[in-house]
């Protein structure tokens, strides 16, 4: 099973305005993405452009990794690549000012994890989950585009069978495991 | 009041009803001169299973509620006549709009549609979403998808969406959509669902009834190709619109 991406709902009546999930499979390579466009407390009128925003950068990241060489760097290169590209009107209200975003790429030779608007985040491999990094970390940059090419977290190949995270505007705080997959919108 | 007083309020309620005739001065008084002797006349345990005396109950409640906690009010006033259950949870619903326990009490007056009076009564209060939440959690989901299509209101495939509900969030999407082509709907009950739209997207498809509301549709489904073919296989087999609306809705989700 390819290894995922997820980000934490808002806590309230609608968690997950705003959000999208990917996975690129290129070869023996891909990535796992998950995003966020709209700050927490979306308002009722701010529910459709946040949709419609993250659905146009759904389609962008797509098209973008499924065009990228088949290596982790590669990947994550085109993925923010992507991102700079996108026009400001396309990402939303706050013009992707608000974007919060977890990615996870992966080659035979390792596994790298790159964000912005991040307040934590956890790894979960065979052995549990654990926070990744520490607070201060470059990973948990503040939500927005990146003005320049983001850090990558190197990790070796296999380590993590899935990133999680948590929007810089949430507590960083892990639920608990039984309440992980609803808290980050997984539907079995 | 005494025993005595009472028995005679008692017997003259029992005389009332019999006659035909809603007790609605004597609980008035009662109201305003003793509120405990009013609650065990209406709900105590002698009280009379007679909708005239609920009738009259309707118009004391604010004294009612002030003796008996109102989870067990309604449910007294419910139990005690078939005939004014409705006018009872019409009344529960105004008074108490976000009350967990108007949950039960829909249950044991409108069965299958449990719910459907409580969204309907709620529809133009800031609570709205809280109620479809509390009755998407409830599992009532014919409730919201009948509301769905009598309202359009996009609280409702939200909450089902966010309790889990796929297939009822679905319909009730295509319901909303059908009252109204730019109906949000969708993008309301991504944001309960969840990232993996996939799923609800291809259920809205096979919930469609008619072509017009397929378009409506298709304007949501933009870079889903999957979702978007399904669609324009299902469409060609659609009448070109909605089934006339009746009483209630045949085809559930």
């Amino acid at each position: 099973m390819a290894p995922s991406a997820l980000l934490l709902g808002d806590p309230e009546r609608l968690p997950f305005a705003g959000h999208l999930r990917l996975v690129g499979l290129r070869q023996d390579a891909g990535i796992a993405v998950a995003a966020r466009l709209g700050v927490g407390g979306l308002d009722d009128a701010a529910l459709v452009p946040a949709f419609r925003a993250a659905r146009a950068l759904e389609a962008r990241l797509e098209r973008a990794t499924a065009g990228a060489e088949p290596g982790r760097h590669a990947l994550l290169h085109a993925l923010w690549q992507a991102l700079a590209e996108a026009p400001a009107a396309e990402l939303g209200p706050s013009a992707g000012g608000d974007l919060c975003l977890l990615a996870l790429a992966w080659d035979a030779q390792g596994q790298g994890v790159a964000g912005v608007g991040l307040g934590a985040v956890w790894g979960r491999s065979a052995a549990g989950v654990a926070p990744l990094v520490a607070p201060g970390h470059p990973l948990l940059a503040p939500p927005g585009r990146p003005a320049s090419l983001p850090g990558v977290l190197d990790l070796d190949a296999g380590t993590l069978l899935s990133v999680i995270g948590a929007p810089s505007h949430l507590p960083a705080a892990l639920p608990s495991l039984s309440e992980l997959d609803r808290r980050c919108g997984v539907r079995s | 009041m005494s025993r005595q007083a009472l028995a005679y309020a008692r017997d003259e309620v029992a005389a009332l009803v019999a006659g035909g005739q809603a007790p609605r001065e004597l609980l008035q008084r009662l109201a305003n001169e003793d509120r405990v002797a009013l609650a065990e006349v209406v709900v105590g345990p002698r009280a009379p299973a007679s909708p005239l005396l609920v009738a009259a109950a309707l118009e004391v409640l604010p004294a009612l509620e002030q003796t008996i906690a109102p989870k067990a009010l309604y449910q007294r006033l419910v139990s005690l006549a078939a005939q004014t259950r409705g006018d009872v949870l019409a009344a529960a619903c105004q008074r108490h709009p976000v009350a967990s326990w108007l949950v039960k009490l829909a249950e044991a007056v409108e069965g299958p549609l449990a719910g459907l009076a409580h969204l309907e009564a709620t529809q133009g209060l800031p609570v709205f979403a809280r109620v479809c939440q509390l009755h998407a959690d409830a599992g009532h989901q014919a409730a919201l998808l009948e509301a769905a299509a009598r309202l359009g209101r996009p609280e409702l495939p939200a909450q089902l969406a966010a309790a889990g509900h796929l297939e009822a969030a679905a319909a009730a999407v295509v319901r909303c959509l059908e009252r109204d082509p730019d109906s949000p709907a969708l993008a309301w009950a991504a944001a309960g669902w969840g990232p993996d739209l996939a799923p609800l997207r291809l259920a809205c498809v096979r919930c469609l009834r008619d072509a017009r509301t397929a378009q409506a549709l298709a304007a949501w489904l933009v870079g889903d190709a999957r979702a978007s073919s399904l669609l324009g296989v299902v469409r060609a087999t659609l009448p070109a619109l909605p089934p006339p609306r009746g009483s209630l809705d045949a085809r559930g989700p």
